[in-house]
């Protein structure tokens, strides 16, 4: 947990100073003349509590005692699942765009329900296809959401 | 009556009752399954309500959310594991009574608690929502500035433990919804120049589906192979005489309470169900009894539980604050059909408001009926295999924040909110402040900058009435009442 919690302030510092630095370059309340705070006022109040809330985190966790201290599983089995899930969506979303849904859909389905269940492959096509095609008429035909707007079928 | 005929001639249809049913039926089967919860419901659910009218979405959504409260308790007694953070405190003596093979008593009892919890909390946000909007009507830019930095200000207290951990989420979703058209300035912000999708600013919605659906599902992913089977059989459903006394003696106490949990900004139903677990206790006819199997236990937290369901709704609909995440959510349905929650909802949309509060009622009752006539098939629902379920998911995350402005962005977003949100339960850190932030964050911003234009520039606007004065007083206690109290019992202990 302590080295989790040091990346997380780490990050948290970068963008709190970075957020400062951007916003200080923005009009002030001189500029409008009207007494209203310029638009980089609050962000840089929310980024100075975030840096407070940030030391102190730091400085907890550099007094946490050992027992305090638990393990976090980021290279399990169970997690190394979970990030190549994280990488198959990313490139889905990737895909998406120019292979359309209906394509796209199936194909994730059945890649992720043939690693998961490890059923018959025929049997995992189907139940891919259904689930692609029962989401995609309830938007479509139901909800009117233009799921085939894009992609290869798009003319 | 004239309001209450005009409710039936054009809101509560009888494809209004449709949905609502659905909403339902889909919340409890929703709640049931452990690792989906009335959060993750709802935001999978929402993208649904797009295409439906204000009193259609907004009522379907309120019987999932009803329903799934509900439903948490089912897997809760059955299997030990609570199907929603809810019924955590249902699983202790729920499983107990299951063990002992009356599984079908404490479902029973639960049913019946959540309803008259449900019930009363129906009650409180038709008796207090109009007065307190009435009440909010009179407040000003300085006023909401002051109610938004209170609901902020509780982001501390519903963090448990680590609050900086709590403080952080919610900072990072201010400075989320700072990007893009500053609303006082025209000024933009954090936007790549022509970038038109971060000009507009980040919508919330996918954010939510992100951190709660998504995420959700990266962690069901974890131990996706983990597979329960239920072992009680379901007799006895209804209450006998006995039971029913204890059930009516304790469940509306804790429903109140319960109602009153989800009027505080930021503070859900697993909390209200705790607390009215410990209530229970200490009104209980039989306390030594609880942990082994208690009817008088499982009333209490169910009651508590849904208590919160209408306790939420009141800040939501008359102040524009949600009462929890799942309320959180609704604001951002009733945004997209044009609508704004806070006290001109009452004054503009009259029918709508009171057709919701109806709306609740009914939910609240198909919810009865269904978990009496429908527990065995609910049961079912436990059978449905996660690695068919979670792909499911997966697609309808992706479609879902893909709906609400046809936008890919949208589903980057959602995508990016997902990973964050799985990385940031690894930590420990409550994603629910982030929401609170998401929200109040822009309201308090806009209200602040607005009551000193108004003025000139001088503070002195936020300490003129004494709504001002009673907000300013709720933030001292909310962010130092904890300090005072230790102090003084420190104080008292050295005078001993």
């Amino acid at each position: 947990m302590k080295k989790g919690n040091l990346i997380l302030a780490a990050l948290c510092a970068v963008l709190g100073i970075g957020i400062i630095v951007v916003a200080s370059g923005y009009p002030s309340a001189a500029d409008y003349g009207t007494g209203v705070p310029g638009p980089g006022l609050w962000p840089i109040a929310i980024s100075v509590v975030l840096l407070a809330c940030t030391a102190i985190l730091v400085y907890r966790t550099l007094r946490m005692k050992p027992e305090q201290d638990t393990k976090i599983e980021l290279w399990s089995t169970g997690t190394r699942r979970v990030y190549i899930t994280m990488a198959m969506l990313v490139v889905y979303v990737l895909v998406l765009e120019f292979v359309g849904f209906i394509i796209a859909t199936t194909v994730l389905e059945f890649i992720l329900i043939q690693w998961f269940a490890k059923k018959n492959p025929v049997i995992t096509l189907i139940i891919s296809a259904a689930i692609t095609m029962v989401v995609y008429a309830a938007f479509k035909f139901l909800l009117n959401v233009p799921v085939d707007s894009f992609g290869i079928f798009v003319i | 009556m004239d309001l209450l005929i005009e409710i039936f001639q054009t809101s509560l249809t009888p494809m209004v009752f449709l949905y609502m049913a659905a909403g339902v039926l889909a919340g409890i089967c929703i709640g049931a399954l452990p690792g989906l919860t009335a959060t993750m419901g709802v935001a999978l659910l929402l993208p649904m309500t797009f295409g439906m009218d204000a009193a259609q979405g907004i009522l379907m959504l309120l019987g999932i959310y009803c329903g799934a409260i509900y439903g948490g308790s089912i897997s809760a007694v059955l299997l030990h594991t609570p199907g929603t953070p809810a019924s955590a405190a249902t699983a202790i003596d729920g499983y107990a009574l299951a063990q002992k093979g009356e599984a079908g008593r404490a479902l029973g009892t639960a049913t019946l608690a959540s309803y008259i919890g449900g019930l009363v909390s129906v009650a409180c946000l038709w008796l207090i929502s109009p007065q307190l909007a009435k009440l909010a009507l009179q407040f000003s830019s300085a006023e909401f500035f002051l109610l938004a930095l209170f609901g902020l200000c509780i982001i501390g207290n519903i963090s448990g433990q680590e609050i900086e951990k709590g403080l952080i989420c919610g900072c990072l979703g201010i400075l989320v919804a700072t990007v893009g058209i500053d609303s006082v300035t025209s000024y933009i912000r954090f936007s790549p120049e022509g970038d038109y999708n971060f000009m507009g600013g980040i919508s919330y919605i996918p954010i939510m589906i992100g951190l709660f659906a998504m995420s959700q599902a990266f962690e069901n992913i974890e131990d996706i192979f983990s597979e329960e089977e239920i072992q009680a059989k379901i007799t006895n459903i209804l209450p006998k005489k006995e039971d029913l006394k204890k059930i009516i003696r304790i469940a509306p106490v804790t429903g109140l309470i319960g109602t009153f949990i989800g009027i505080i900004p930021g503070a859900g139903a697993d909390i209200g169900s705790f607390v009215g677990y410990n209530v229970a206790r200490s009104i209980a006819k039989e306390p030594e009894k609880f942990g082994t199997g208690s009817v008088e236990a499982v009333s209490g937290p169910e009651g508590g539980n849904n208590g919160v369901t209408g306790g939420a709704m009141i800040p939501m609909l008359t102040l524009g604050v949600p009462g929890d995440a799942v309320t959180a959510i609704m604001i951002g349905a009733l945004t997209i059909q044009g609508l704004t929650p806070g006290p001109m909802l009452f004054e503009t949309n009259k029918v709508l408001v009171y057709t919701i509060f109806l709306g609740m009622f009914i939910a609240n009752t198909l919810m009865c009926i269904f978990g009496f006539a429908g527990i065995r098939l609910f049961t079912k629902v436990l059978s449905v295999p996660k690695v068919i379920l979670i792909p499911a998911i997966f697609v309808l995350c992706i479609i879902g924040s893909f709906a609400m402005k046809n936008s890919l962005f949208d589903v980057w977003v959602m995508l990016i909110a997902g990973i964050v949100g799985y990385f940031l339960g690894k930590l420990k850190v409550p994603t629910s402040p982030a929401i609170l932030g998401l929200i109040l964050g822009p309201m308090a911003e806009k209200n602040f900058r607005t009551a000193l234009l108004k003025s000139g520039g001088d503070p002195v606007v936020f300490f003129q009435t004494p709504i001002c004065w009673f907000f300013l007083i709720l933030i001292f206690v909310t962010l130092f009442g904890g300090m005072i109290k230790e102090f003084l019992a420190g104080k008292k202990k050295a005078a001993k």
